[in-house]
């Protein structure tokens, strides 16, 4: 070859390694933009990604801020009404107090009751129940606006804190709009849900400067307020003093059952044709050593209150039974009657009781008389039917007491074993001033009549009343007309003194 | 094949046997990619084949006797341009093991769609090793050089045998790595 060729064949090998080296770089720098163009793609998923977190994260701090609120508000809140619940409410009055006593501002605490609510979980259920209170949870909220913070304390029981109106009158407005937003019946399935409220009220600072004491007497108030049938009523020191009263007098009583300061006095029942003592019945009374006599209104409920029925009764039994076996010897009176209360079937046996002292006191069974009232029918009926059965199964006879002003029906009583029927001593009073009255006691007889029970009238206080009833076909009168509740030696003296107490032979 | 293999090869013929022998089997194997490689690309491994095939016949010497050179070569390349494999491995039995659980981990992470063989470790102990190479390509013998070669870089004086055995899942090449007889420990 020459050394042209050489050359040429060189030259040639040099530019096809020149060509190969071109095309190698140019083939790496497109794998290069290959992978840049990826690598922005990835970072555009990535960039797309992050932001998708991002906006999930949000999300979810915003339900889990959600449900904090929702829990912390149901922690707050009564889970039935939706209104504030006793924690929020005892907070609410700290502040209240607070602000309050900072602005030299007043406002006032309202407790709320309702009355014979547990009628309405009784008879028709507590889904009645429910919506009821569901109904004046949001009526009370709605009368109470926004300047007032409406609570449901448990069961029945509501408290609203209201701020100042600039003068008293608006909150004996809102006392009285509150009440009668509860006596609005309420619609459910048909039926009339219906309960009224009793509301006692307290204010800020007038009436005590602590959350405490605040809410006491607002309980006084209300209490007070149900027992005297009121709406609504303000606290007032008065009415502090007179619980304190009764509350001391409370704390005495079982001692004075206990020492024999509660005796039974005597009142009887006259044949009303002949006018001649039937029966006689015990009625408590309470010689206190330094309050002189208290009448039964005022210490039977707090009998009632504090479990002492049972002693009660046994001691009526006992002051009773000696003297009437006496009478009954000597031909003074036939039977006693005496009272039991409605608590004492609920609490205990009623029977057990009677039996126990009958047999104690050597007592004839026939000779005693036992009397109820209606409401004993209301709450227990199978177990009052037990143990009245009981007792009329050994003689002793039944009464049932304040009959003709309450709930009893003639389906009770045909199934339960009374022997007589006390009429209340309202229809006595009214008869001579109002028809109406004379007609339901003259229909009262006729049932009694077709039931095979006795009539007795109470409350007889002048002739009158008394030839009236003995007219109409009512054989049995009591009443001051015939003499009031007395001492056994009183009652001894009256006899004595007066032929017409002589008893039916 | 990736690219790399290609461009070392080349590399390697050039430095041994001169550029224009280069130049020639590329001609004589004529790939379609011209023969201009980079290392990033990939490339049919028909033409390293070809390549390889064209080598043995211009210098008359085996195929596999070539790649057993070229093996060499190549890991004493890898110990430039990926220092970091073999110092993160204190021994050369060490660096063995760690070819399949971690060298070639980190080579997917550069080319996921390389095409590796597996090493897998039968048995280990203080003076041997056996070494299962696998792979879809009969170039056991590349992967003998390049043990050698692994082995100089430690200054382990290795013997290697090379046995074909075959596998439940296939044919595979057994490298029994020992201490060369005469040799004393390092």
């Amino acid at each position: 070859m020459t050394q042209h060729d050489e050359i040429a064949q060189r030259i040639a090998r040099l530019e096809r390694r020149a060509e190969r080296e071109k095309a190698a770089r140019g083939e790496a720098e497109r794998l290069l933009e290959e992978k840049s163009l990826e690598l922005y793609h990835a970072n555009l998923m990535l960039t797309q990604f992050a932001a998708e977190l991002e906006r999930r994260v949000e999300e979810r701090t915003g339900e889990l801020e959600q449900a904090r609120e929702r829990a912390m508000a149901a922690a707050n809140q009564d889970q039935l009404t939706g209104l504030a619940n006793r924690v929020r409410f005892i907070r609410t009055l700290d502040e209240s107090i607070v602000e309050a006593s900072a602005k030299g501002g007043r406002f006032a605490l309202f407790l709320m009751d309702l009355d014979r609510f547990k009628e309405i979980n009784d008879t028709l259920g507590h889904e009645a129940g429910d919506v009821f209170l569901q109904r004046a949870a949001s009526r009370l909220r709605r009368v109470a606006g926004d300047r007032a913070m409406v609570a449901r304390l448990g069961g029945d029981e509501f408290a609203v804190v209201a701020a100042d109106r600039g003068d008293g009158s608006g909150w004996t407005e809102l006392a009285i709009a509150m009440t009668d937003a509860i006596r609005r019946p309420v619609r459910h399935r048909g039926r009339k849900l219906e309960a009224t409220g009793s509301l006692g009220v307290a204010i800020y600072p007038d009436d005590a400067d602590n959350a405490g004491d605040l809410q006491r007497f607002a309980d006084i108030a209300l209490y007070r307020a149900k027992a005297s049938r009121a709406t609504h009523t303000f606290y007032d020191a008065e009415m502090g003093r007179e619980l304190d009263e009764r509350h001391a007098l409370g704390g005495e009583l079982a001692d004075a059952i206990r020492l024999g300061h509660v005796e039974a006095w005597f009142q009887p029942v006259v044949d009303a044709a002949s006018r001649r003592i039937v029966s006689v019945e015990a009625l408590a009374r309470w010689r206190h050593p330094s309050r002189g006599l208290i009448a039964p209104g005022v210490f039977l409920g707090l009998a009632e209150e504090r479990g002492l029925m049972h002693d009660l009764f046994a001691r009526m039994m006992r002051s009773a039974c000696p003297q009437a076996k006496r009478w009954i010897a000597s031909g003074i009176t036939q039977s006693l009657s005496i009272n039991v209360s409605p608590s004492q079937f609920r609490l205990g046996c009623v029977a057990d009781e009677v039996i126990g002292l009958l047999r104690e006191l050597d007592f004839p069974p026939e000779a005693l008389t036992v009397e109820i009232t209606e409401e004993v029918l209301m709450y227990d009926l199978d177990r009052a039917r037990q143990q009245l059965g009981r007792l009329e199964a050994l003689g002793v006879r039944l009464a049932l007491d304040d009959f003709g002003v309450g709930y009893s029906n003639i389906g009770y009583l045909r199934q339960l074993p009374f022997h007589a029927l006390k009429l209340d001593r309202s229809l006595s009073a009214d008869l001579t001033s109002e028809a109406k009255v004379r007609s339901i006691l003259g229909a009262l007889v006729h049932l009694a009549d077709a039931l095979g029970l006795q009539l007795i009238a109470e409350g007889v206080e002048d002739e009158a009343q008394a030839l009236w009833l003995a007219q109409v076909g009512c054989r049995r009168l009591q009443g001051y007309l015939f003499g009031r509740p007395v001492t056994a030696a009183g009652f001894e003296r009256a006899i004595a003194g007066s032929a017409a107490f002589r008893s039916v032979a | 094949m990736k690219g790399i293999v290609f461009t070392e090869f080349l590399d390697f013929v050039g430095a041994e046997l001169g550029s224009d022998m280069v130049d020639d089997i590329i001609e004589d194997a004529a790939p379609a990619s011209g023969g201009a490689y980079t290392a990033v690309g990939t490339y049919p491994y028909a033409e390293m084949g070809a390549l390889v095939g064209a080598l043995a016949r211009r210098t008359g010497a085996p195929a596999n006797q070539l790649l057993r050179a070229f093996g060499r070569h190549l890991c004493r390349r890898f110990t430039v341009k990926f220092p970091a494999f073999f110092a993160s491995a204190p021994t050369l039995f060490d660096f063995l093991a760690s070819v399949d659980g971690h060298i070639h981990v980190e080579v997917r992470k550069l080319y996921p769609d390389a095409e590796l063989p597996s090493f897998r470790v039968n048995a280990r102990g203080p003076e041997a090793i056996d070494l299962d190479y696998a792979s879809c390509r009969a170039l056991d013998a590349l992967a003998e050089g390049m043990i050698a070669a692994a082995a100089e870089h430690y200054g382990f004086p290795a013997a290697i045998a090379a046995s074909r055995i075959e596998g439940p899942d296939g044919p595979f090449v057994r490298f029994s790595i020992t201490r060369a007889a005469g040799a004393l420990a390092a």
